[in-house]
């Protein structure tokens, strides 16, 4: 039978392995004499190192057969510690700045033994479709041009990546899906509103409500209401139907003021501090600042909401309010679930029942919810 | 009166003619320069002729996909489910398909024609590979694969340096990252 590959010019095969972890790609060189050099010219470097000693040599030898040739695709994750030596830096910050057509770009590196640093101008090629840079250091960026990017992903950046991230973002008009975790940036420039954006994932970090007007996805792993006291909206998250909060004491009222700017509501996820950080530094809560139900149930909850999810729930009054409050009043309601924290779990096996019975009487008017317990 | 639909006329490797809705064969760019270049492929007599990748069978795979994607107003997911379900065919057609298409220079298809092919491959072992595609083994044995190792330190050497200067940093690290939460 014939070879059904040959047909294909070797710009497609080499595109066709574009797609494929690099050490498969080098691994095809015994294919035949066709392939034996065929994997030199493949336009992605793509390596998940978790053991230092095995890949360390597939990378060098990678980068150096590869020369100067640009790259699409770049995806360096190491999950082990591993000491890159200074030739080793050079490839590759060399190979970063002359991909200027790269369209994926994904590094995560414990490099603590490493002065590797990401050279600022990977900031402004404009063919990145998806940017996700993980415990690596940037260097000083001055300027951003980002017209393509869809995906923007930040987490641990070491100094001294310095920029204002609303100039970040206002550089990335079409932007999808951002995460940013753990920055030291600021946040005090001008911004444009980011039409597109679909899904937002924000840690640590306050930036302006109004950037995530149009979003659909909304994961805020802030304590609040601590980190942000006062939620003064003048406009309703009009596309939003999952929403997670990340609370603190005095939870409530913050809560109630997003589920009444969140008309279309399906999924709630409320994650309570654990009992270690919940000591540590916040305000007292004071017993005569008491709060009450609104009067009217919030839209979402009486015609939108299907999932509700509470996390590290250690059986507090109002905790247990709340839940009775959601599954009472939301009529559309087809999940509850419930995650205890770990103490009730593993010592309390009589104060779990005592939970799991209260929660359960609270159903008996519904018959089309299903409660879970995590 | 109602405008006839404009057709254009392909010729494909086996020498057949065959009309074509015009506004679909665009679709590939090759097609398009043709017409609108050369101004071929108004009549039988002048028909366009397809590169020799280009087989009848593959040719109405190929208009098939440009008729789906054609049609305005289709969300994102229904195009994504009709790809998924349009390179759901044996291994030898997806290479011929991916031929074609890159001779007609339709890069959406190409795309997806060799995410598919990657799809097969990944994880495969050589030996697999070959018998996938029937690819001949034509490296005698006395040819030697190239050594691939560079970094001439010994793993001791590796060691010792990791083990010497990690913990420390990672701590402070570890530190700072609390505090920014």
């Amino acid at each position: 039978m014939a070879d059904l590959i040959s047909s294909l010019p070797d710009e497609i095969i080499c595109y066709i392995l574009s797609f494929l972890p690099s050490p498969q790609v080098i691994a095809t060189s015994v294919l035949s004499k066709r392939w034996n050099f065929l994997w030199r010219s493949v336009p992605s470097l793509d390596f998940y190192i978790d053991n230092k000693d095995f890949w360390y040599s597939s990378l060098c030898s990678f980068l150096v057969s590869h020369g100067d040739k640009p790259f699409y695709r770049i995806r360096l994750r190491c999950y082990c510690s591993l000491h890159i030596t200074e030739s080793m830096e050079i490839q590759i910050q060399t190979a970063l700045s002359g991909s200027r057509s790269v369209q994926i770009l994904d590094l995560y590196c414990r490099w603590s033994t490493s002065n590797f640093v990401i050279p600022s101008v990977v900031f402004s090629f404009k063919t990145l479709v998806t940017l996700k840079l993980e415990q690596i250091r940037v260097e000083c960026v001055s300027f951003v041009d980002l017209p393509l990017l869809k995906i923007l992903h930040l987490k641990n950046i070491i100094y001294p990546l310095k920029i204002d991230l609303l100039e970040l973002l206002s550089a990335c008009p079409n932007l999808e899906d951002l995460k940013v975790k753990r920055l030291a940036f600021e946040a005090k420039g001008k911004f444009n509103p980011l039409s597109k954006l679909v899904r937002v994932n924000i840690y640590g970090i306050l930036l302006p409500w109004e950037i995530f007007k149009d979003v659909e996805v909304l994961k805020f792993e802030l304590v609040m209401p601590i980190c942000r006291p006062i939620l003064s909206l003048n406009f309703d998250f009009h596309n939003l139907v999952q929403l997670q909060l990340y609370v603190g004491l005095n939870w409530l009222p913050v809560v109630f003021k997003w589920l009444n700017h969140c008309p279309k509501l399906q999924s709630l996820v409320i994650s309570f501090l654990k009992t270690h950080v919940r000591f540590y530094n916040l305000p007292r809560y004071e017993e005569e600042d008491v709060w009450s139900y609104p009067e009217t149930i919030p839209a979402c909850i009486s015609s939108h909401l299907k999932t509700c999810r509470l996390k590290h729930y250690r059986d507090s009054e109002d905790e247990f309010q709340f839940a009775r409050y959601i599954l009472e009043n939301a009529k559309y309601l087809q999940t509850m679930k419930i995650r205890n924290i770990h103490y009730i779990r593993n010592r309390h096996t009589r104060k779990e029942e005592d939970m799991k019975r209260k929660l359960s009487s609270c159903m008996e008017r519904s018959d089309t919810c299903t409660l879970l317990f995590e | 009166m109602k405008m006839m639909k404009p057709y254009v006329w392909l010729q494909t490797s086996d020498d057949s003619i065959q009309q074509v809705e015009q506004e679909i064969a665009m679709f590939c760019p090759l097609i398009c320069q043709e017409i609108i270049q050369k101004g071929m492929g108004s009549s039988k007599n002048c028909a366009i002729c397809l590169p020799q990748q280009v087989s009848p069978a593959m040719l109405s795979l190929i208009l098939d996909y440009c008729r789906f994607h054609q049609v305005p107003g289709r969300s994102n997911k229904e195009r994504k489910s009709y790809d998924e379900k349009f390179v759901r065919i044996d291994t030898e057609r997806l290479c011929e398909l991916t031929s074609a298409a890159d001779s007609l220079q339709l890069k959406p298809l190409v795309d997806l024609t060799s995410r598919a092919l990657a799809r097969i491959i990944e994880g495969k072992t050589p030996e697999e590979i070959r018998d996938i595609f029937h690819l001949p083994d034509d490296l005698t044995e006395n040819v030697e694969v190239e050594e691939e190792h560079v970094d001439d330190r010994s793993v001791d050497d590796l060691l010792s340096f990791i083990n010497g200067n990690d913990g420390g940093k990672l701590n402070i690290l570890t530190i700072l990252i609390f505090v920014f939460t």
